[in-house]
């Protein structure tokens, strides 16, 4: 008999035990069904969330057409809300994304943060943490998999039928292999009902089945480390009892306490400025440009100079254009810069922290997959990230339109008193926010998932080597 | 005309000069004793005489520190794949899966020998060691010690095993059991199968054993074809084993 059919075969074995041990059977039920439980949670509170941003995306749309005949910079200050629909694959893992806040309130002359988070609009709860099924799977399945498969080896030393396989005919290494394919089995059963819900994004919308294949092979792989870490311990450990305690304090500390304490080390060693000292910043950067609504300003002066040069006149009143309406342009344009150098100050330092947390992964292979998971899933800082950079280029696209209309309808004689149409404002581009391809993610994640790949190998070579002594400890 | 064996055979079971234990302190000392196919062979002793580390270094899974083992010309040490296919090996918990019943346990174990029996060789089998019908398809969880023994005795049997290693036979059995066990074993060793017992049950093993081999604190104290022959000493040994006490050589 081959090594690979004596392995299958172990690993057949050691499957129908977990499916026929009464206790084995209960843990995976319970698995499943805690992940049924936090899908429906997800799916509910996805839905919620979708109708709440629905109503108001509609309310925002119908409050922007049926603005009265205004002047185009009232229309810069009445301003604009847009929002980030929540993807499917968020029902499954939804990252950093009830604590953030999906909708930006949209206007001239400054950039404001997200709002309206699922944390911030919840009585509190939400932020003591909520269930998701990235959650069930990547942190409650493994420990359901230590209760089920502590026993693989250390068991059948216990009871000596471990001595009964390997003068049998069983290898070690076949043994150990085996056994942690059949874990793996069964914590992919156990996750059978996330893998649907993946199959189902993945069908009913092709563009996101590349993300809901990582996703799914992220599950996949937490579980893998899972099942070669149990059988491990188990393999190590004296008796039943050993290999239970000590799986159950390695879980605690690389599932329960170290991703958080990494997260948590980041910040503190990598401090972001606080959303004070970036409005501080940016109040100082703007004042050192002077007011765009003050066309006598220092700056603006040079500007007018140049302005005038450019279109061969020597007097504002001369210029074909509305001169206030190119000072509007040209202070977006300066504002925006200045405000976006501080704001993604901020963000790169909350971008540095993440990456020295996901540096962390070679370390701690279940917070590299965390951060994975949210990156398949859309819900990660990138992403948001992404979101709030979309949310601005439509900002700036929209206030500049405007400034535009500003520029070249409305004369430059009693400038503050005219008005244009209302059927000027269907005409200002309000770009919808897209979900980023997810080749865009794709350097970051092959940094993270790298860590996680060789965990799994050097799973594979410790299961090798401790197998080889395994007869020993029979 | 008689047909005369010309080729010398390897005996089932060869020790000399056999040094063992674990770490640096042996519990074995230069032990030495050979088994010839069809005899049953007893190695008695009381508890820290030996008689595991000896079946553990019998199975390859404890490597001797000194001296040779050979299981039909086979170093279980150097080539335990090839030495363990000659033998099979019942422990004295008789341990099997007990999630699986009477007849998966021996596919199981055969599969991992790289053996496929049909079902009419393993009723064979099984009807051999008398284990009941109604029970082959019962989850091992729910048989005897008896049954045990007789399913891992099946499978010695379907492993076409010729050398059988039983660790305390007896030891929890009633006097119905111990003596079906004793009728089996003595079949097969009348079929030529070498067997080797280890045990601390003097009456268990009298009844049945060709041989028997005392171990007291890891060396060889005594060597006997019967308990009879060995007359007083035996007696002595049978009083030793009673009061528990240091058994010198």
């Amino acid at each position: 008999m081959s090594a690979l059919r004596r392995t299958a075969s172990i690993a057949s074995n050691e499957l129908r035990r977990l499916l026929r041990e009464r206790l084995a059977r209960t843990l995976g039920l319970l698995g499943a069904s805690l992940l049924l439980l936090s899908l429906g949670l997800g799916t509910a509170r996805e839905a919620q969330t979708a109708e709440r941003q629905a109503d108001y995306a509609a309310r925002a749309d119908r409050d922007w057409h049926t603005q009265p005949d205004r002047h185009p910079h009232r229309v810069v200050h009445a301003g604009d809300f847009v929002f980030k629909a929540p993807g499917p694959l968020a029902r499954i893992d939804w990252g950093i994304e009830s604590q953030v806040g999906r909708s930006v309130f949209l206007e001239g002359h400054r950039q404001n943060t997200a709002n309206f988070s699922d944390a911030a609009l919840s009585g509190g709860l939400l932020r003591l943490g909520d269930l998701s099924p990235s959650l069930v799977v990547q942190q409650w399945l493994p420990l359901l998999m230590l209760l089920a498969g502590a026993a693989s080896l250390a068991g059948e030393r216990q009871s000596g039928v471990l001595a009964t396989s390997l003068i049998g005919g069983a290898r070690g290494t076949e043994l150990l292999v085996g056994k942690a394919s059949a874990l793996w089995a069964f914590g992919l059963l156990m996750a059978v009902p996330a893998f649907l819900a993946l199959l189902w994004v993945a069908a009913t919308q092709p563009s996101l089945a590349a993300r809901a294949a990582g996703l799914g092979a992220s599950f996949a792989a937490v579980l893998g480390l899972a099942a070669l870490g149990t059988v491990l311990v188990s393999s190590l450990a004296r008796s039943v009892l050993g290999a239970l305690l000590a799986g159950v304090v390695a879980w605690f500390a690389l599932v329960a306490v170290a991703p958080r304490a990494v997260a948590s080390w980041a910040e503190l060693t990598l401090p972001a400025p606080t959303q004070a000292e970036v409005e501080q910043r940016i109040a100082a950067a703007l004042t050192r440009i002077g007011d765009a609504h003050d066309p006598d300003s220092a700056h603006f002066a040079a500007f007018r100079q140049r302005v005038l040069e450019d279109y061969g006149v020597s007097r504002v009143e001369d210029l074909p254009v509305n001169f206030g309406g190119l000072v509007m342009l040209e202070g977006e344009r300066l504002t925006t810069a200045a405000i976006a150098t501080e704001v993604d100050r901020q963000r790169d330092a909350w971008q540095a922290q993440v990456d020295r947390a996901t540096a962390f992964g070679w370390a701690l292979p279940t917070l590299a997959i965390r951060y994975a998971a949210q990156a398949f899933a859309g819900t990660d800082l990138a992403h948001h990230r992404d979101f709030l950079d979309q949310a601005e280029r439509r900002r700036f696209a929209t206030v500049q339109a405007l400034n535009e209309l500003h520029a070249t309808r409305i004369a430059a004689l009693n400038d503050r008193e005219q008005k244009l149409d209302a059927s000027h404002w269907a005409e200002i581009p309000r770009a919808d926010i897209a979900l980023p391809a997810l080749r865009s993610a794709a350097p970051a994640l092959a940094a993270t998932l790298a860590p996680v790949g060789v965990w799994l190998l050097l799973g594979l070579l410790a299961l090798a080597w401790v197998g080889r002594g395994l007869e020993r400890r029979a | 005309m008689a047909v005369i064996d010309l080729v010398p055979r390897p005996p089932a079971l060869e020790v000399h000069g056999l040094v063992a234990g674990y770490g640096g302190a042996p519990v074995l000392h230069d032990v030495s004793l050979r088994l010839q196919p069809g005899e049953l062979l007893a190695v008695l002793g009381g508890n820290g005489a030996g008689k595991s580390t000896l079946l553990k270094v019998l199975l390859g899974l404890l490597p001797p520190q000194a001296g040779r083992v050979h299981v039909f010309g086979l170093a279980p040490s150097t080539d335990p794949v090839a030495a363990r296919a000659m033998l099979a090996y019942v422990p004295e918990n008789v341990a099997v899966y007990p999630h699986l019943d009477g007849v998966e346990n021996l596919r199981y174990l055969l599969g991992l020998a790289g053996r496929r029996p049909d079902e009419t060789t393993i009723a064979l089998a099984l009807r051999e060691v008398d284990l009941p019908e109604a029970a082959w398809r019962k989850r091992a969880a729910l048989y005897s010690k008896g049954m045990r023994q007789k399913l891992l005795i099946a499978l010695a049997l379907l492993r076409e095993a010729p050398l059988l290693l039983l660790d305390e036979p007896a030891s929890g059995l009633d006097p119905e059991a111990t003596d079906q066990l004793a009728a089996l074993l003595s079949r097969l060793r009348d079929a030529g199968r070498a067997i080797l017992m280890v045990s601390h049950d003097l009456e268990a093993t009298s009844a049945i054993a060709d041989r028997y081999v005392f171990l007291a604190k890891g060396r060889v104290l005594r060597e006997g074809t019967d308990l009879a022959a060995l007359g007083a000493d035996a007696a002595a040994l049978r009083t030793l084993y009673a009061r528990r006490a240091d058994l010198t050589p």
